[in-house]
């Protein structure tokens, strides 16, 4: 049933309950002079007290005009989204992992956001920062137009090392950020591990997008990584699957280390007990209404998406020494 | 009219009150929404309103669909909740204006492909916003050719004769060295400066660790600044941007804020004015008041003519980590000489100077933050240089006691770790070596 349908119904119900009452409260009063006695003192400061709060409701709707949407963002239910609580990543270089709670969770894009808002607004040394994404194929990456073959083959051909040269496979956006794209499977864990202490070199912030299902990739991007943040859905599907790893967090004392983010929260979700109670460290990102659009921009570059600004929000906490300083950077 | 006609209407009127005032629907994180609106972190209170979702409807339409919202919310819950939306579209306005000239919205113009990259690039120039980064490159090492053993005989044949003609008992290398000679030019150099500049009435010299001495023509000005706190919190920050960036001018609106945060831009800007007069014209010695710049829209510090040991230490540890390994004997007392003189907290009052003059809310303790954890890390890269000079010298014993204090400061420093664990090892400690090893989860 939708919302319009429900409000309708709440309303109706209200004025037929409000009716019910009148016509009781006028039979009843035959026979309880109180009563009686009480609605003769009462009605005309009740129709007086009326009269003003419909005046100030009207002069309100008069001197302040609401104002018309002005995206498609602002146009929807906006759902409450509390302050982020991740863990702060001080390192140099901060490396963080991204792990899909379950399929087109979103976790490439919120890397990939993270990634430009901290290239775009950040500063290091006075300088703007230099992240690079490890990012799985997919909509994204073929979006934006990256090729996973070159690092794909890189890897296929260098089974046992990684050099410094990897850095030429990464494709540079206009932000500043780099990509290195890869098809799923031909990163493993001995890569990840060899191709983490290439990066390092080079980079300020690492940001690593993980496929659900690889162990022991998984595991390796664990390792070296400072902090991981699991990118989940409001759905039984994710919560199921935060479970084991709230039990592994929580077993070797590790629950600081990661943050829950469940995407695309909008107003009617629920979110499901289970995921809000797995951890401690919790970030809400809205669904962002025009994320269907192949020709966006990353979120993070459109001063009215909601998903942006949690995602901005998200990055001030994550890398703290990175991040925007300035209010007028972080506008 | 019958009687229970008239209880009635009396009864009605108090139920429409009654349901003029009481909310109609569920109010679930009625605070956390207000707060959120208050911050601009939303735009509506519940839902936006029913008209929104389509074209914007006629008058009387629009008007019925507020008064449903309105009857919806109940008066008060209404009228509160279009306040402060009224305050979150501010917000958002101001926000909005701000970002059109943020470098994410000229990025934005970029990737709609509204400007080029040069074009991109001449905006955040002209804003004085900084670039973004270019894409990483792996440094190319140029093969060099090797030196002929013949070259080297002969050359050394030649320090020889050069010696015996001078009568030296020793022979000195003729052009061996020139590193060391070139830096021992260039310390001579500083050592000159610094005579001149301590001979130099205007010069200023800057302390800032431990506690805060201005010394000019050997009057120490500190206390005197010390002493007012808001004029030392204007110098101080000013002194703080200036080292943390080339140019150091800070906006006058951005500084206003950062004085007298919480109070209207008129007011902010009048308070400042005062203190900068203040400043200028008799509450600083004309030693800092000179040093002031100040014009329409920036204010700021001129540092020239003056040594700071941040700055020199900062000089210090750069000189020395990019020898990777041995040290001159200048350097060597250079470093820990520095290391001593800079051995207290930077500024070490700035904390209740920032708190007595804006209560702490501020991004200045941010900026003093950044400076002080550069202190640090310049202190441990001295530390790891100095290591490293004795690691090149065959004295591993004397590199423990450096890198162990270096590495309790920064455990996550890979590289001391690295060091320390060489060290362990060439002095014959396998034990610990193994220790560290694990400890730091290092790969050999």
């Amino acid at each position: 049933m939708g919302s319009r349908t429900m409000r309708t119904i709440r309303l109706s119900i209200a004025v037929a309950l409000g009716i019910v009452v009148v016509i009781t409260t006028a039979l009843l009063s035959i026979r309880v002079p109180l009563l009686d006695d009480g609605l003769a003192f009462a009605w005309l400061p009740a129709v007086v007290l009326s009269l003003l709060l419909i005046g100030a409701a009207v002069t309100i709707e008069f001197a302040f005009p609401r104002p018309m949407s002005l995206s498609a963002d602002a146009a929807v239910p906006e759902p409450v989204v509390p302050q982020p609580m991740v863990p702060q990543c001080r390192r140099k270089p901060a490396i963080i992992s991204v792990h899909g709670l379950e399929g087109q969770a979103g976790c490439t894009s919120i890397a990939f956001n993270l990634a430009v808002e901290v290239a775009t607004v950040g500063l290091a040394d006075g300088r703007r920062p230099r992240p690079v994404c490890v990012l799985r194929s997919g909509a994204l990456t073929s979006t934006v137009g990256l090729d996973p073959r070159p690092f794909t083959d890189y890897c296929r051909s260098h089974l046992a090392t990684v050099g410094e040269d990897v850095i030429e496979l990464a494709e540079r956006h206009p932000s500043g950020c780099e990509v290195l794209c890869i098809s799923d499977g031909a990163l493993d864990g001995h890569r990840l591990r060899l191709l983490v202490s290439a990066l390092r070199q080079f980079y300020d912030l690492i940001l690593i997008d993980c496929p659900p299902g690889d162990r022991w990739l998984t595991d390796s991007a664990f390792d070296a990584s400072e902090v991981s943040l699991l990118i989940g859905l409001s759905t039984a599907e994710s919560a199921r699957a935060a479970v084991p790893w709230s039990d592994t967090s929580w077993q070797y004392g590790l629950d600081s280390r990661f943050a829950l983010v469940v995407n695309r929260v909008s107003a009617g979700t629920e979110i499901p007990g289970l995921l809000a109670a797995a951890f401690a460290n919790v970030a809400l990102i809205p669904e962002d209404v025009s994320r269907g659009n192949a020709l966006e921009l990353p979120w993070v570059l459109r001063p009215e998406s909601r998903a942006g600004g949690a995602i901005t929000e998200i990055a001030r906490r994550l890398v703290p020494d990175l991040a925007a300083k300035d209010e007028t950077h972080a506008a | 009219m019958p009687h229970e006609l008239i209880v009635g209407f009396e009864a009605g009127a108090v139920i429409v009150l009654v349901l003029l005032l009481v909310p109609k629907r569920g109010l679930d994180h009625l605070l956390k929404r207000f707060s959120h609106l208050r911050a601009g972190r939303r735009s509506w209170l519940f839902e936006p309103p029913s008209w929104t979702y389509r074209k914007p409807p006629e008058r009387v339409r629009k008007s019925l669909a507020d008064a449903a919202d309105v009857f919806e919310l109940g008066v008060p819950l209404y009228l509160a909740g279009r306040v402060a939306e009224q305050r979150s579209a501010q917000l958002r306005v101001e926000r909005l204006s701000l970002w059109q000239d943020s470098p994410k919205a000229l990025l934005a113009a970029h990737l709609k492909g509204a400007m080029t990259e040069t074009d991109l690039n001449g905006r955040l120039n002209s804003r004085e916003l900084p670039l973004s980064a270019a894409k990483a490159r792996v440094a190319r090492v140029e093969a060099r050719p090797l030196i002929s053993v013949k070259w080297w005989l002969e050359r050394q044949a030649l320090a020889h004769t050069i010696a015996r003609s001078n009568g030296d008992g020793a022979a000195e290398p003729v052009g061996g060295g020139s590193e060391a000679d070139d830096e021992e030019a260039q310390d001579d150099s500083d050592g000159e400066a610094g005579s001149s500049a301590a001979a130099d009435p205007g010069h200023l010299r800057i302390r800032t660790f431990g506690r805060l001495e201005l010394l000019q023509a050997s009057q120490d000005h500190g206390p005197a600044l010390m002493a007012k706190k808001v004029l030392a919190f204007i110098w101080l920050y000013l002194f703080v941007r200036a080292l943390l960036e080339p140019d150091g001018r800070v906006k006058r609106i951005v500084f206003a804020e950062e004085v007298s945060p919480g109070l209207s831009p008129t007011k902010q800007n009048k308070r400042l004015r005062n203190r900068i007069d203040d400043m200028l014209k008799r509450d600083l010695p004309t030693a800092l008041s000179s040093r002031l710049v100040v014009n329409r829209n920036e204010i700021g510090l001129d540092l020239s003519n003056s040594s700071i040991d941040m700055v020199r230490l900062q000089e210090v540890a750069r000189l020395c980590t990019d020898k990777h390994g041995m040290l001159t004997g200048d350097l060597i007392a250079e470093a820990h000489r520095i290391l001593d003189e800079t051995e207290g907290e930077f500024l070490p009052g700035w904390d209740q100077i920032e708190t007595e003059t804006n209560g702490g809310r501020g991004a200045a303790h941010e900026y003093v933050r950044s400076l002080r954890e550069l202190a640090e890390t310049a202190r441990i890269d001295l530390m790891g240089a100095l290591a490293s000079n004795h690691m090149a010298r065959q004295q591993p014993r004397k590199a423990i006691p450096l890198l162990e204090q270096a590495l309790e400061r920064q455990p996550d420093r890979e590289d001391l770790a690295r060091k320390l664990l060489a060290a362990y090892l060439e002095s014959g400690q396998p034990a610990r070596a193994a220790e560290l090893q694990k400890d730091h989860a290092l790969d050999v």
